[in-house]
């Protein structure tokens, strides 16, 4: 039965001139509006603003000097407090925003939303581990969720390495190395603890898996509302059993193991799922088996390859010894099993995944909603919210621009240019004063991204310590030292 | 600005003055004021705000708002602090903070009322290394503010991935000679492992959140060599001391801690009784493995009283035996439970001690970084290289008295710091 996309708002139909005409009234009201708050600046400075928009990350407001406006976005690192003006100027301010709410599909749907409505967030993650997919990005999605009022919010799944590298490649399900599971950690508490916190009513997230691979195939085990594209997999997670090789002693290497292995299974707990299957998925010594009693799937784990007694048991993994050792025409097929990999089928057969949806359609039709979602902030009606594409690429694009000054950091102070008419020492002062400004810039840079970068600081220290070597010179010059 | 704005302001830069000049200076106070020595560390009517990065700055604070300070130092507008900046402030000036303030002032009488049958519990979380963000002092420093707060019930919330064996038996002693007499005490698990969970275990009732996880307590050290001979058996033996604090079966402890087998069996009753074998109905361990109880083994083996994800469902576990449970604290954006006063030690105390880790490397490398300046220029034109030093090491003598494990870890000894001094001496001359 082909699913129903539920689409409840107009605004998808307003034609290009038609928005054009909006947007030019709104603009128009903002310069006859007064200004509604008082945003305090975290460099100290008071500002009288109009806000204009807000979201998990900025808030963009037309800037008041005098009877002069201007817009400006502000992020909210920036902002310490918002506060209103007053009563009257805020009624004031309601009604011009009433008149001029032309680009917030969510303003205008609201009105139209039946009660029965269910408020649906979607993003998608793809990307690589630890570069697109990493903590701030994806809480930032999150609070735009519960900020559009969500009560589902749907991840879908689908890593691959192209967005960063430009290579054309599939992920192939052998390649992950078991220390994934350390930025897979890292994101953990924007999925889990601080869902709880920040949310009143708790929403329904939805796993919807294309590709969870390496190590971002921890992440699923951690909820229990799972959904497989037909082609999906999940799996790739490395070799527990390998991880520290043969440095020092057994006993230590065993209990490194161990920590890891129970920080895995809480994966799996914390979402419901028997912790067998994330045992399966990381470590080759673990052979599974399955088999259906009473409809429900009964696992056996075992370290030989010799089948369990009794009838019905099905093979989901061996131990990859011998005979048994993934071959590579097996896996770059995706079909391996000395360790666990699911596709579509294998993780609904063992009550992993809930169903298989090729859709957005599709899968709110699985969830039972079909007939009253309600897609939050998807003007472009590619099913997942506009602003959570839009903080994906900003974090991409930044990640890629900040990658780009860092590594050309020697180079643009080695081409520093000073004009020929400078002497010896303003030509000196001209080149330092300008290296210190690549090192801020560099600094700067390396504190935004300090979880892609630099997550223990120590690039951020080195060049701290490069301008204070600057400027040691400098004094020791002024005060006339020798070297 | 007024008369009394200037004087100070006059006062405060003579000082500044006297203190780059080493000597100190008598200035008339006020008008009508018999005249008196004024220093930079002794201007009264000041506020003072010490900064993370090792500034002390001495002003009157005009303004507050959620933990950003503008203070007025007498001459331009006054400079906004923010809250990460803000190492400790002292209050002294007479002058009215012009907006609500953040930190309020304590009155005798208590905030809170107890009612009766109603538990009042608090949440505090010991998180990060063993020995530097989780240490013993911090724990110790909160007992009175617990009792100010009329605490009945500690929930000790516990994720951190080990650290220093010295610590163990600190944090230990806290929790069963000090806190035991005044509290029911409860661990909340999110993850314990090595000497965190050595350190909980001291406590009795334990519950895990699902994806808690308790143990790998094998010691080691450099690459992954693991302690053997008679400072293992030691380690062994506290930790034998140690699970008798918290009720709890010694074989436990020590699968966690070295590769043995550990089997236990439940009695009609539902009591559960341990194997350093395979004998009992259910292996833990293998004895080839070294043991992490996870939220449904812990649960079966009677090791944790139950798994709860969220307060609400801790409450519900709890409240089945202390009854009605009302938390202290206040509500904060982003936390799963409410903030307590204590709580907020313990989060400043780990804030303080991760800055002090992070920035050591660095403030070393400047504390030598000025040395080879100063020694590069002659001597009548270090002074300036030599107080920067100076400061740098003051910023490292206070990292190393806030946390002495701070200085056993980086081998910071007194004779280091007298060296220091002597090596600032000899470039004076």
């Amino acid at each position: 039965m082909p699913a129903r996309r539920s689409r409840l708002s107009p605004i998808g139909g307003l034609s290009r001139c038609a928005a054009a005409a909006v947007l030019a009234a709104a603009v128009a009201s903002s310069a006859a509006a007064e200004p509604t708050h008082e945003i305090l600046l975290t460099n100290g400075n008071t500002v009288k603003v109009e806000i204009l928009e807000e979201n998990g990350a900025t808030v963009r407001v037309n800037l008041y000097a005098g009877p002069l406006a201007a817009e400006r976005t502000f992020a909210r690192s920036e902002i310490i407090t918002i506060t209103e003006i007053s009563a009257d100027s805020t009624d004031t301010a309601a009604s011009v925003d009433a008149d001029a709410t032309p680009d917030t599909r969510r303003g205008t749907d609201d009105n139209d939303r039946p009660a029965d409505a269910v408020p649906v967030y979607a993003f998608e993650l793809d990307g690589e581990l630890g570069w697109d997919i990493t903590y701030t990005p994806i809480k930032d999605r999150m609070t735009l969720a519960r900020e559009a009022g969500a009560e589902y919010v749907i991840i879908k799944l689908d890593n691959d390495r192209r967005a960063f590298r430009g290579v054309d490649e599939e992920l192939i399900d052998d390649i992950g190395t078991f220390g994934d599971i350390f930025a897979a950690r890292d994101i953990v508490p924007a999925l889990t603890s601080e869902v709880i916190a920040d949310w009143d009513e708790q929403p329904t997230i939805v796993i919807w898996v294309e590709r969870a691979l390496e190590g971002v195939a921890f992440l699923p085990m951690l909820k229990k509302d799972i959904y497989f594209t037909s082609d999906g997999r999940m799996g790739g997670i490395g070799n527990l059993d390998d991880l520290y090789g043969s440095t020092g002693d057994e006993v230590v290497r065993d209990k490194l193991e161990s920590a890891n292995r129970a920080v895995m299974e809480g994966f799996a707990i914390e979402g419901g799922h028997d912790p067998v299957i994330s045992r399966a998925m990381a470590m080759k010594s673990v052979a599974l088996w399955y088999r259906i009693e009473n409809g429900e799937p009964v696992f056996m784990e075992k370290f030989d390859n010799a089948p369990p007694l009794g009838g019905g048991w099905q093979r989901l993994t061996d131990t990859g010894e011998d005979e048994f050792q993934d071959t590579d025409v097996d896996i770059v097929r995706l079909q391996g099993n000395d360790t666990l990999s699911l596709d579509a089928d294998t993780a609904f057969k063992i009550g992993f995944s809930k169903g298989t949806a090729d859709s957005l359609d599709d899968l709110l039709f699985e969830l039972g909603i079909e007939d009253r979602a309600y897609i939050l902030n998807d003007k472009d009606d590619d099913g997942f919210a506009d602003d959570a594409e839009r903080v994906g690429q900003v974090w991409g694009r930044g990640l890629t621009s900040a990658l780009r000054t860092l590594q050309n950091m020697e180079r643009d102070i080695a081409g520093i240019r000073v004009p020929d008419t400078a002497d010896g020492e303003r030509r000196q002062a001209i080149v330092e004063s300008r290296t210190i400004r690549i090192l801020q810039r560099c600094v700067q840079l390396a504190t935004k991204y300090a979880e892609v970068f630099d997550p223990n600081e120590a690039y951020r220290v080195n060049l701290e310590l490069r301008i204070q070597q600057i400027e040691n010179e400098q004094r020791r010059r002024r005060i006339g030292g020798g070297g | 600005m007024n008369i009394a704005r200037i004087i100070g302001f006059i006062q405060r830069l003579l000082a500044a003055v006297a203190l780059a000049l080493g000597v100190t200076l008598a200035v008339p106070a006020t008008a009508g004021a018999p005249a008196a020595a004024v220093t930079a560390a002794a201007l009264d009517g000041d506020d003072v705000i010490k900064t993370t990065d090792g500034r002390t700055l001495r002003g009157t604070i005009v303004r507050e708002v959620n933990g950003y300070i503008w203070i007025d130092l007498g001459v331009g507008d006054p400079l906004m602090i923010r809250p990460d900046e803000i190492k400790e402030v002292e209050r002294d000036a007479e002058a009215e903070v012009t907006s609500d303030p953040v930190l309020t002032s304590s009155n005798d009488e208590p905030a809170w009322e107890r009612r009766e049958g109603v538990t009042r519990a608090a949440v505090i979380t010991v998180e990060g290394t063993v020995g530097v963000q989780m240490s013993s002092k911090p724990l110790r420093d909160a007992i009175p503010v617990l009792k100010e707060d009329g605490v009945d019930l500690v929930v000790v919330k516990v994720n951190s991935g080990g650290g220093m064996i010295i610590e163990i038996q600190k944090i230990s002693d806290v929790f069963h000679e000090l806190y035991k007499d005044d509290f029911q005490m409860v661990v909340w698990v999110e993850s314990a492992i090595s000497a965190a969970a050595m350190s909980t275990i001291a406590i009795e009732e334990l519950y895990f959140m699902p994806r808690a996880n308790f143990g790998a307590c094998t010691g080691w050290f450099g690459a992954l060599t693991a302690v053997e001979g008679r400072g293992l058996e030691q380690v062994l033996y506290m930790m034998e001391k140690i699970s008798a604090r918290g009720n709890k079966d010694y074989r436990i402890m020590r699968a966690m801690q070295i590769n043995e087998e550990l089997s236990y069996d439940i009695t009609p009753d539902g009591e559960r009784l341990f194997y350093l074998s395979n004998e009992g109905d259910h292996m833990l361990n293998d004895g080839e493995q070294v043991l992490t109880l996870n939220a449904q083994t812990a649960e079966h083996a009677g090791f944790s009283q139950g798994t709860a994800g969220t307060l609400e469902e801790l409450t519900a576990l709890l409240e089945k035996s202390v009854g009605e449970i009302e938390w202290v604290g206040e509500k904060v954006a982003g936390e799963p439970f409410p903030v307590s006063e204590a709580e907020k030690m313990q989060r400043k105390w780990r804030e303080d001690v991760t800055f002090q880790e992070q920035r050591f490397g660095e403030i070393y490398s400047k504390y030598e970084m000025e040395i080879g300046n100063a020694a590069s220029v002659p001597v009548e034109n270090r002074g300036g290289f030599i107080r920067q030093a100076g400061r740098y090491l003051q910023i490292i003598r206070k990292m190393t008295e806030d946390n002495p494990n701070f200085a056993l870890i980086r081998g910071i000894t007194e004779e280091w710091f007298i060296e220091q001094e002597r090596r600032l001496r000899e470039l004076r001359r």
